[in-house]
This record gives structure tokens, sequence and C-alpha cells, in this order.
């Protein structure tokens, strides 16, 4: 990650949180900074490095970009909404 | 209708408005509150979604259901939010279909695929005071996976 400063090309990304994760982060956004073209894989590696005792839903959530589930390949910035889906127990 | 609501699902609304002269087979599940869960007592649940998402996926799923299923005439989603006591109905399906072989294959799809991927979260709440959210390993889009890599 480039230090802060000059122009390093950073944007600021809001993840919405959900269930177990809102719980224990404990609020329903969160903002991270990141690169200007970030991928949702490099977002997801942030946000679990960020919080490690959530290390074990990594493999079983999902990132959702305007409200459709991306590949993790996929780029993103800061004006798409972002929301992080664990694992759902709907019905 | 396909519809997330904080309100008791009107069962029987929903099954008058799955009825159709071309349809001998009307299905319906009804997903309903239990009492227990891996040996604990459970008194309630909660449910929580990313509600935008959740009706977009609601949609997505019954769309999908149609193309594979051209004969199906109609399909009804709702799912419930909020807290609801054992026995409450949490999500209720309606299939329409001439013949009962594709209905029950549309509704067991229809179940199957929302509990995989529509972003909707159950919360249980014990006897013993305790909670906990559940996030099953087979929630979140195996099948979504196979879907978005072939795209």
């Amino acid at each position: 990650m480039p230090q802060k400063g000059g122009d390093d090309d950073m944007s600021q990304y809001n993840l919405r949180l959900f269930a177990l994760f809102r719980e224990r982060v404990g609020c329903d956004v969160v903002a991270m900074d990141g690169p200007e073209s970030w991928t949702v894989r490099l977002c997801l590696d942030h946000f679990f490095d960020c919080y490690p005792d959530l290390a074990g839903f990594r493999e079983f959530s999902r990132l959702a970009v305007n409200c459709e589930f991306a590949t993790p390949q996929r780029t993103i910035s800061g004006s798409d909404e972002l929301a992080l889906i664990p694992p759902v127990s709907g019905g | 209708m396909i519809l997330l609501t904080r309100n008791v699902i009107r069962e029987q609304d929903l099954l008058a408005q799955a009825q159709h002269p071309e349809c001998g087979a009307v299905l319906s599940f009804s997903g309903t509150v239990r009492n227990h869960h891996e040996g604990r007592k459970v008194i309630r649940l909660a449910y929580e979604a990313y509600e935008p998402m959740a009706q977009s996926e609601l949609e997505r799923v019954a769309n999908e259901a149609l193309l594979k299923w051209p004969d199906v005439r109609r399909v009804q989603l709702v799912h419930r939010l909020g807290e609801m006591d054992v026995g409450a109905s949490s999500v209720f399906i309606t299939v329409s279909s001439p013949h009962r072989v594709e209905g029950f294959a549309t509704l067991r799809f229809l179940i199957d695929t929302l509990k995989q991927r529509v972003p909707i979260w159950k919360k249980e709440f014990y006897e013993d005071g305790e909670t906990q959210w559940l996030h099953p390993d087979d929630g979140c889009c195996v099948v979504h996976d196979g879907q978005q890599q072939s795209e």
C-alpha cells in the first residue's frame, strides 16, 4: 500500500455490513481506503485483514456491487454501492 | 407477487392469487419458524435483509425459474423480515403449473435457490437467553458462482 500524500490515487470505499458482521464490527457501514481502481478480491482481502476474527468467513462471503454478486476480478470504484454478503440463511 | 414484508404473510390471499385456469397444479411452500436447532430450544427468530438486493435477487430467482420451466404460469415469493415467533411463516412460495411434475421441480428450485443466494440472514433466540446468527457454509452462492463465471 503506498503511503498517503502527494498524488497517490486513493479512494474511499464504503462497505455495508449485515448480520454477524454488522454486530461484530459495531456499525452498518465501514469506510476503507483503497486504490482508485480496486478489485473485489483485494477489497475483501483488506476487510478480512482488518477484522481477523471474521477471517473464517472469508471463503464463504461475497461482495455485492450495486446489488449484484460480483466476481473477484471485477474492478470497483468509490461510487459503487458495496455490500459484504456473509453466508445467507433466509427461508 | 415478489415481496419482502415486515407483516404476517397473508397465505390465503397468495393462494387465491395462485389460482389460474390453465393450471391443474397449484403448489405452495410455507417455511415456518421451528422450535429447535441442533438440540437447542429456539423461542423466536429475527430475519434481516439487504433489502434492495434481496428484492432484486428474489425477482431474478423467479425469472430464472420461469425460463427453466416455461410451462409454469405464475410464481410468487414472499419473505417476512423482523422478529417472529415459533410457528410463524417466514417464507411463502406458490407455483402455478398446468401439471404437477414441473410444478414440484420449480418449487424445489425456488426455495433451494433462495436459501443459497438471497441476502437474508436469520438470528435465533434461544431459551437460555443466548442468540446466534446463522451463516451456513452452504449459503451464499455456490450455484451463483458457477453462473457468474459462465457469463
